[in-house]
């Protein structure tokens, strides 16, 4: 057993190494992206903190999710999440500026406004990044991640929403989509998002697959939560974005449902890649 | 496999230090900007500065600044002078941001005017 010494800090560099890289390789896209830097200045401060600790519970989930310790304490797992939220603010400034998104005409309020936009995205990628990117303890991919019941699952399965759907939410295709798509439409796109969903989790034999079979959620269950936690994380993200603004209640379900569908695709995925172990 | 937690090194108890200071100092700011209220309407100014000469034409710089509580999308702003008036578009002008361009003439004309034409609110 191994005592309880400090870690090396050269071992504590390599894991910030690797959430640094996780946050860009996440949030690279979406700094890329006009429709963010405005979502940035035109949400409320309201709407910033909701996202700031929407985020932070999202993070503490998941650190729980994958912790690699058996029975490791709440509060390290809220010290991980401080440090991702850390990071990933950092990261975002630094990319922001230089993509020349923060103006020197520019207020505190527009700053602070894309910095915590971009910054949130950023954070989710630093935490994934750190945990997928490096080699687990004791070597390689092997030991088991510590056991989680469905609520894990649950948070595994809108990670994964967040992750992959996090790129399209914010532009303005999902809108034009959901105003010209015919009700039909509409529904074919529900059932393609339980399908795909369905397929993924239970019949497409991917990698990690099997451990699901004994998971503590039957398959149909366990599609049905996936497409919950999907539309769920899509409707967090679409209101984090602004584009659920001026819109009734009509055209905002149908923005839902055509975000649905990567949403899906990223909380099935989700559940088989973002969990710990082999 | 359990394994006993090795002690956090003063890396790591500095990183958290710092996300700890940028998180509270985001919320802190956040909790204060939403105290002030906000979401209104922008107030938008236009300033004119001196023309000068440039490449056989005349360029005339102009800033725009939003002193409002709310963002102002595709603002437009249009400059006179006489003789003719050519018109300026900024994609956006945040609450409490400026920006800045300029417009072109042929030539001098006197008197410039500045006004905002249009402008969305995002």
């Amino acid at each position: 057993m191994p005592s309880a010494a400090s870690r090396p800090v050269s071992a504590s560099l390599q894991e910030y190494a690797r959430g640094v890289g996780g946050g860009l390789l996440f949030s690279l896209p979406l700094l890329y992206t006009m429709e963010v830097w405005w979502a940035g200045h035109t949400a409320s401060p309201v709407r910033l903190l909701a996202l700031v600790a929407g985020t932070f519970i999202l993070l503490v989930a998941y650190n729980v999710v994958v912790g690699l310790r058996e029975g490791e304490e709440l509060g390290e797992n809220v010290f991980e999440s401080v440090e991702e939220l850390g990071l990933g603010l950092l990261v975002a400034a630094g990319l922001l500026a230089l993509v020349g998104q923060l103006p020197l005409g520019g207020s505190v309020g527009e700053w602070m406004g894309k910095v915590v936009v971009e910054g949130m995205i950023a954070a989710v990628g630093v935490s994934v990044g750190t945990a997928q990117l490096g080699e687990r303890p004791g070597g390689g991919n092997g030991g088991e991640s510590a056991p989680h019941g469905s609520l894990g699952e649950v948070a595994l399965s809108f990670l994964g929403a967040v992750v992959v759907a996090a790129n399209v939410a914010p532009t303005e295709e999902i809108v034009m989509i959901a105003q010209e798509a015919s009700p039909g439409a509409l529904l074919g796109l529900a059932g393609l998002s339980l399908a795909l969903a369905a397929l993924l989790l239970n019949f497409g034999a991917f990698r990690g697959s099997g451990r699901l079979s004994g998971s503590s959620i039957g398959p149909l269950r366990g599609t049905a939560v996936t497409y919950a936690a999907a539309l769920v994380a899509a409707t967090a993200m679409l209101w984090a974005f602004g584009q659920f603004d001026g819109a009734g209640l009509q055209s905002a379900l149908d923005r839902v449902v055509v975000l649905g569908l990567p949403a899906t695709l990223g909380a099935a995925a989700g559940r088989l890649l973002l969990q710990g172990g082999s | 496999m359990a394994t006993e937690r090795p002690r956090r090194n003063a890396l790591e108890w500095a990183v958290f230090a710092l996300g700890a200071l940028l998180t509270a100092g985001v919320v802190g700011y956040l909790g204060w900007a939403a105290a002030q209220g906000g979401g209104g309407r922008p107030d938008l100014r236009v300033s004119v500065g001196a023309a000068g000469p440039a490449h056989g034409q005349v360029l005339v710089p102009i800033r725009v600044e939003n002193a409002g509580t709310g963002s102002a999308e595709d603002v437009r702003v249009e400059v006179c002078q006489r003789g003719g008036c050519a018109e300026i578009a900024f994609p956006f002008v945040p609450k409490g941001s400026e920006r800045e361009g300029q417009v072109g003439f042929d030539r001098a004309g006197g008197p410039l005017a500045a006004r905002v034409v249009s402008y969305l609110e995002p």
